[in-house]
């Protein structure tokens, strides 16, 4: 790794090179949805999961479409 | 965007058909051998135990060796599927290159992203058709300055202004996944097409152009993965992984690919995907419960993979591609922390097991990733039942019939071991051997130094592999054990320069390893001393783990392992080579005023 200072020259220019990032960086807003997919099962898939806890492989169900994000 | 009409397999059943058959029959007619001869004295419980775990442990032996068997039956070629491209073909859309970052030296990994840009200008891509965004998650401070920094040097040598990105997440939430779709929610509609990657992630200009033609010319596929080689392996472990992923991996990827139909892999970088596709169907829910088997999905890029396919998206591995290369573990230990990740999110699929609507080859694919860290489960299994069978089982009676004067002795089905045994050692052997004897016959072995030393290259990775498999059969079943035990395995940062392991650190990773050999052989010496002599090539390296693990992080001299890419270094990585260089000779101090300018 390099020496922070080497690269940023002094420690005020380091904090004017953050503001500079942060400007220069930013990506387009261009907002897109990105829906939160359904991987609950049915009835038999549960049977399916109880089997599965059986062995010690976890909890049967997952959860529905996340909210409140 | 309308999803694609759902379609079947495309021609991918016969061969699934094929390997799925032929690899179940080879686990049958091992646990058939096995049966007789654990039977000649009499049918036990543990005999039909014992059967059972070498059918699955057989099964799965199998399954690996059929696909590279299927793959040497084909050649490397543009898919059928594939629309013809032609190579100059005018690109329409827009591609953003993600380039996530966790802790990584950031000069390394921007020196990447520099020569990716050139490699790309160099193939004529139009500065306004491909970007790149740096998405950072990580947490130390000082590193996220000198990322900054950095980034303004990236700027101002390439002129990126505008068309390469920087952001910090504020909290980094659903890791890798959550850094991914943290970006598409606030960019995504700017682009077209997501080029994912991982921090050491190199790959060529022409390469990504070509995968963006194909993309467009294909209006339902929404994920193309290449096949991506280790570059830069300096050990022992390093190369000898280096040279199986250039050497045999392709093979087994022609296999694959014969057998992924529409519902082919993503492996989570170096992979293109068409975003509008990507956003609607790969929004990943949060399992109820804590982790391991809850919250974030962390092996997220197979779901992904599944999510796609069940909203009818072609997904396709395309090994004909070259010009994609990453970097691996460099030593036993790193590997192994490697490996605790991928174990906790494989298992982590059984949730997933019967998510609805999931295309059928998808859930098998789970079950694959699940199968490949329980397996060895299976054989340790088999070792310990086997270790105590002896004193699980009655004695011998010679004369079982009451009145009659003769003792009746048990069949010698020794014949029948000594086969499963060497069906077995086939199953291990045979595909890589036949790999260095078609790329010999072929002229492929001519990127490795020649037919001569690509075999020999072959024998010697199959004796490494041989000692050091033990090693990792433990480490494995330790991250199983923890996963089943409810112990996650966090987001540890990689190491990626680590190579060299002193004996203390190796010690101190696999004390645990030696004393189970120890203990082993001592069992297996005074519950079953016949098996010593058979358990020993597991014992063995088990108890020289620490030194095993040394030995092999070592650095790596002659002529053996070698590859095409160490012969002839890839355009994108000499460049990559000479701007790092440049950039750690002498940091230029004026960052700030430049970019502004």
């Amino acid at each position: 790794m390099l020496d922070l200072t080497a690269v940023s020259g002094t420690a005020s220019a380091g904090l004017d090179a953050d503001r500079l990032a942060e400007t220069l960086g930013a990506p387009p807003v261009a907002p897109l949805a990105m829906p939160r997919q359904v991987l609950e099962r049915g009835p038999g898939a549960v049977r399916a999961g109880l089997a599965l806890r059986l062995f010690g492989l976890g909890d049967a169900r997952t959860s529905g479409p996340r909210t409140g994000h | 965007m309308p999803a694609p009409p759902r379609r079947s397999g495309e021609g991918a059943a016969p061969a699934r058909a094929v390997a799925l058959v032929l690899s179940l029959a080879a686990g049958a007619g091992a646990f058939m051998l096995f049966l007789q001869f654990g039977s000649a004295d009499g049918l036990q419980w543990i005999d039909i135990l014992r059967s059972v775990l070498i059918f699955l442990s057989t099964w799965w032996l199998a399954w690996g060796a059929v696909q590279g068997v299927m793959g040497l039956f084909t050649r490397a070629r543009v898919p059928r599927a594939c629309a013809p491209v032609l190579p100059d073909a005018p690109i329409a859309g827009r591609t953003v290159v993600l380039v996530p970052v966790y802790n990584e030296d950031p000069a390394v990994t921007f020196a990447r992203i520099a020569a990716m840009d050139a490699s790309l200008a160099a193939a004529g891509a139009a500065p306004a058709q491909v970007h790149f965004a740096i998405l950072s998650d990580t947490r130390d401070d000082a590193i996220a300055r000198q990322e900054r920094l950095w980034f303004l040097h990236l700027l101002r040598e390439r002129e990126g202004v505008g068309r390469i990105f920087y952001r910090r997440r504020a909290d980094n939430r659903g890791k890798k996944a959550g850094n991914v779709e943290e970006f598409i929610q606030a960019s995504g509609a700017a682009y077209d097409h997501a080029l994912i990657l991982d921090a050491d992630s190199l790959m060529e200009g022409g390469t990504i152009l070509a995968m963006i033609r194909r993309m467009e010319a294909e209006p339902d596929l929404g994920l193309l993965q290449t096949l991506p080689k280790i570059i830069r392996a300096r050990t022992r472990f390093g190369r000898a992984m280096q040279f199986s992923a250039a050497f045999y991996s392709p093979v087994f990827a022609r296999g694959l690919a014969m057998m992924q139909g529409r519902t082919g892999p993503f492996w989570g970088h170096n992979a293109l995907v068409r975003m509008r596709a990507f956003a609607e169907a790969c929004g990943l829910p949060e399992l109820a419960g804590k982790p391991p088997f809850g919250g974030h999905i962390l092996s997220h890029d197979y779901v992904e993979a599944a999510l796609l396919a069940r909203a009818g998206w072609r997904v396709r591995l395309d090994d004909d591609l070259g010009g994609s290369w990453e970097e691996g573990p460099e030593n036993i230990v790193e590997h192994a922390k490697r490996d605790r990740r991928w174990c906790q999110g494989n298992l982590q699929h059984s949730r997933l097991l019967a998510a609805p609507g999931l295309r059928p080859w998808s859930r098998f694919v789970f079950v694959q990733g699940i199968f490949a860290y329980i397996a060895p489960l299976f054989w340790l299994a088999f070792m310990a039942a086997s270790i105590a069978a002896p004193s699980l089982t009655p004695p011998l009676d010679y004369f079982p019939e009451p009145y009659w004067p003769f003792p009746v002795f048990p069949s010698d089905e020794t014949s029948k071991a000594i086969g499963l045994a060497i069906g077995i050692f086939g199953l291990l052997l045979l595909p890589k051997l036949l790999i260095a004897l078609a790329a010999g016959i072929g002229g492929r072995a001519r990127g490795f130094g020649g037919a001569l030393r690509a075999m020999g290259s072959t024998l010697a990775e199959l004796l490494f592999s041989s000692v050091t498999a033990p090693v990792l059969l433990m480490f494995q079943t330790r991250s199983v054990l923890q996963v089943l035990m409810g112990r996650d395995a966090g987001w540890p940062a990689h190491n990626r320069s680590d190579g060299f392991v002193p004996l203390a650190r190796a010690w101190e990773a696999a004390h645990w390893i030696v004393i189970w050999g120890i203990a082993g052989l001592a069992g297996t010496w005074w519950l079953a001393p016949v098996l010593v002599f058979w358990l020993s090539p597991v014992v063995v390296p088990m108890i020289l783990a620490p030194f095993i693990i040394t030995w092999s992080s070592g650095e790596s001299r002659g002529g053996l392992f070698a590859t095409p890419q160490e012969a002839e270094t890839p355009p994108v990585v000499a460049l990559h080579d000479a701007i790092l260089a440049r950039w750690q000779a002498g940091p230029p101090a004026d960052i700030p005023a430049a970019a502004a300018g």
